[in-house]
């Protein structure tokens, strides 16, 4: 009777020290200062130009989504503006360190997705703007914008020759949207010249390019090449429409100065919102389809100001 | 009770309890998403990210957590909110970082005679909190020996922009356009009340008094550290008093160049120019420096600020003694030194 009472003292011993432990368990994420906060995902964001300032909007968007998702953002800027190979590193760098998702707007997408493959389990992958072929990716229609943009200058009524810049290089994103463009113009029996460059190399040849008086206009397909463009012919003489894409801040100031005539814009706070959003719940295991496109509008200086363009070009107001 | 009945009565709370024991032990088994034990997050706070200076310190941070991570083999984890030059919003966004248990925080105050609230609240959260460029008042940085301020002595920057100014005014440069012997120039201030801006206004001008150079102020007005305000005002300066503007101070490069833009769009060649003066050395400016159209500029240095944060951080979250680590003044401050930069030496700095 005696070794009955111990031996039933010694299971309720137990009994309610392992209820104890399921208790606690269950509500430890729950107790305040317990310091056992869900770990947050990690979301590595790896653009490709080395200054980062046309990605304000882009990477606010981000930031507010990693708050809402509880996730830690790591906005990697390359000191080469367009290196694959700087890229491909970082890109490595961030699957051993164990990224739970990747954003990229990629120099050499291909080559990019060759090098992922590679890897034994690669977390999730989102491109911008371009990307290889069945790969995810989180874009505007490319080629509507390059008939949209051209579009806006047969409203305009340009004459002469076009120059079309193509920065494109090994993105087939923008350069579907040059592709888009030309077709356009041709449609409407326009010629048009390509020059092939890199956008840091628009400023210190494009003055002496649009000198040609024959030049009507001169169409940018990127954001970098747009900002670059407007640079340029902004300390020439001569007043020659410029079409670009992008909606930075400071796109949207050379647009109000006249710099611009045309800009393709999207809403960029809310696109690097959408992008950490779709990334985030891939990392969790949601079922991976295709993000759908962008929206995007044809804004000119005397339009900018609208309200639906407003929101834009400037999502946060002061 | 059959002994098979009591057997079975004692060994089910015995293998429940073991089961709930195995369950319960089983969290601590699940491997985090992401380590973080070898991981500082730090969130970075700026009240403008417009500013071009600020845009420049934020890049040269990332440049520095990266360099870090190569360097020590952890991982540095920044996130960046913009206060839009709105207090409120970003107190906000401080305490959202306070509240998601970030390792430090970087704070470019939008409204520092507010730092204490957001002072108190660090401490209270135990977290270290560093300020940069926009510097809290004293007896705020005092309240918590965690608090520190990275950033450059405003009157310094003020003192070597108007030695530019006497330089040029004593050198080959025609700067007397009207050969009256006195220098007449327009100011373009920063915001209101910013210290660096009274500094910079003051001690500019007292170089030049204190050099024996008879100044005549034409105008002042704030452009608020914007290009685009910057290019209005002189707009109506350049009108209104046309070639009598001989020098165009501005607190900061942006307004400098908004100056600039000012001058091209009223026609005028860049010899022409009246003579124009910036600070922060950012890059559009040092390659306005290049082109002839701004005289000269002075080096805040952005990347020395951050690299300093950037050691700061790695210290106070390692618990080694900040003062090793950088050249801590007063238990709470680091000064980076200014410098002048003009056509002569501004390819040093362009890369």
């Amino acid at each position: 009777m005696k070794r009955m009472t111990r031996n039933n003292l010694l299971q309720v011993t137990i009994l309610a020290v392992s209820s104890l432990f399921v208790v606690l368990t269950l509500i430890q994420t729950e107790l305040p200062g317990s310091g056992q906060r869900q770990e947050p995902l990690e979301i590595s964001v790896l653009i490709r130009e080395s200054d980062n300032t046309l990605w304000a909007n882009i990477r606010l968007g981000m930031e507010q989504a990693a708050q809402d998702y509880n996730a830690d953002l790591r906005f990697l800027t390359p000191s080469t503006t367009n290196d694959p190979d700087e890229q491909l590193t970082l890109l490595q760098r961030e699957v051993l360190q164990g990224a739970d998702g990747l954003i990229v707007s990629a120099a050499d997408p291909a080559a990019l997705h060759r090098a992922l493959e590679q890897e034994e389990s690669p977390p999730p992958l989102l491109y911008l703007d371009s990307a290889p072929e069945n790969a995810l990716l989180l874009a505007p229609d490319n080629p509507g914008i390059g008939a949209a943009l051209a579009q806006a200058m047969l409203e305009d009524g340009v004459a002469g020759r076009i120059l079309l810049l193509d920065t494109s290089d090994q993105r087939a994103g923008i350069a579907q949207r040059m592709e888009g463009c030309r077709q356009a113009l041709a449609a409407a029996g326009y010629a048009s010249e390509v020059l092939y460059i890199e956008a840091s190399s628009i400023p210190a040849v494009l003055p002496s390019l649009v000198m040609d008086e024959q030049i009507g206009a001169v169409f940018a397909f990127e954001p970098l090449a747009t900002l670059k463009a407007a640079q340029a012919l902004d300390g020439i003489r001569r007043c020659l429409p410029l079409y670009g894409v992008g909606g930075s801040g400071a796109l949207a100031a050379y647009l109000e100065k006249g710099s611009i005539t045309a800009l393709a814009a999207w809403n960029e706070y809310t696109g690097g919102y959408l992008a950490l959003q779709y990334i985030i719940g891939a990392a969790q295991g949601a079922e991976l389809q295709q993000p759908a496109a962008l929206q995007f509008s044809v804004i000119r200086g005397d339009t900018m100001y609208e309200p639906e363009y407003q929101k834009l070009l400037f999502p946060f107001t002061r | 009770m059959s002994r098979n009945i009591k057997s079975f009565c004692f060994r089910l709370p015995v293998k429940f309890a073991l089961l709930c024991l195995c369950l319960s032990l089983l969290p601590g088994c699940i491997k985090p998403s992401a380590g973080q034990s070898d991981t500082l997050r730090i969130g970075v706070a700026v009240y403008d990210q417009e500013d071009t200076f600020i845009s420049l310190v934020v890049q040269h941070l990332e440049r520095a957590a990266r360099e870090v991570e190569g360097d020590l083999g952890i991982k540095i984890n920044l996130a960046m909110v913009d206060g839009r030059s709105n207090q409120t919003v970003q107190t906000d966004q401080v305490e959202s970082f306070l509240s998601r248990d970030y390792d430090l925080i970087f704070v470019n105050i939008v409204d520092r005679t507010v730092a204490a609230m957001l002072i108190d609240k660090a401490q209270e959260a135990e977290i270290p909190m560093i300020f940069f460029n926009r510097q809290p008042v004293e007896e705020d940085v005092e309240r918590w020996e965690h608090i520190y301020y990275v950033g450059a002595i405003g009157q310094q920057s003020g003192e070597l922009q108007g030695e530019l100014a006497l330089e040029a005014w004593m050198g080959e440069r025609t700067v007397d356009r009207n050969g009256d012997g006195v220098l007449q120039y327009v100011m373009l201030e920063g915001e209101p009340g910013h210290q660096d801006a009274l500094l910079r206004t003051q001690y500019s001008i007292q170089t030049l008094t204190n050099a024996g150079v008879a100044v005549e102020k034409l105008a002042n007005e704030t452009a608020n550290w914007s290009r685009a305000q910057a290019l209005t005002r002189v707009s109506q300066w350049l009108e209104e008093f046309g070639r009598e503007i001989e020098v165009i101070f501005a607190n900061n490069d942006d307004m400098a160049l908004g100056a600039i833009d000012a001058c091209l769009e009223a026609g005028l060649e860049p010899e022409d120019f009246p003579l124009i003066l910036g600070v922060d050395a950012t890059p559009p400016a040092l390659l306005a420096v290049q082109e002839g159209t701004l005289y000269g500029t002075v080096l805040n240095d952005a990347q020395g600020i951050a690299q300093a944060m950037m050691k700061l951080a790695l210290a106070l979250s390692r618990g080694e003694n900040p003062e090793e680590a950088v050249d801590l003044e007063g238990g709470h401050y680091v000064w980076l030194p200014y410098q002048k930069v003009t056509l002569e030496n501004g390819k040093d700095f362009l890369s």
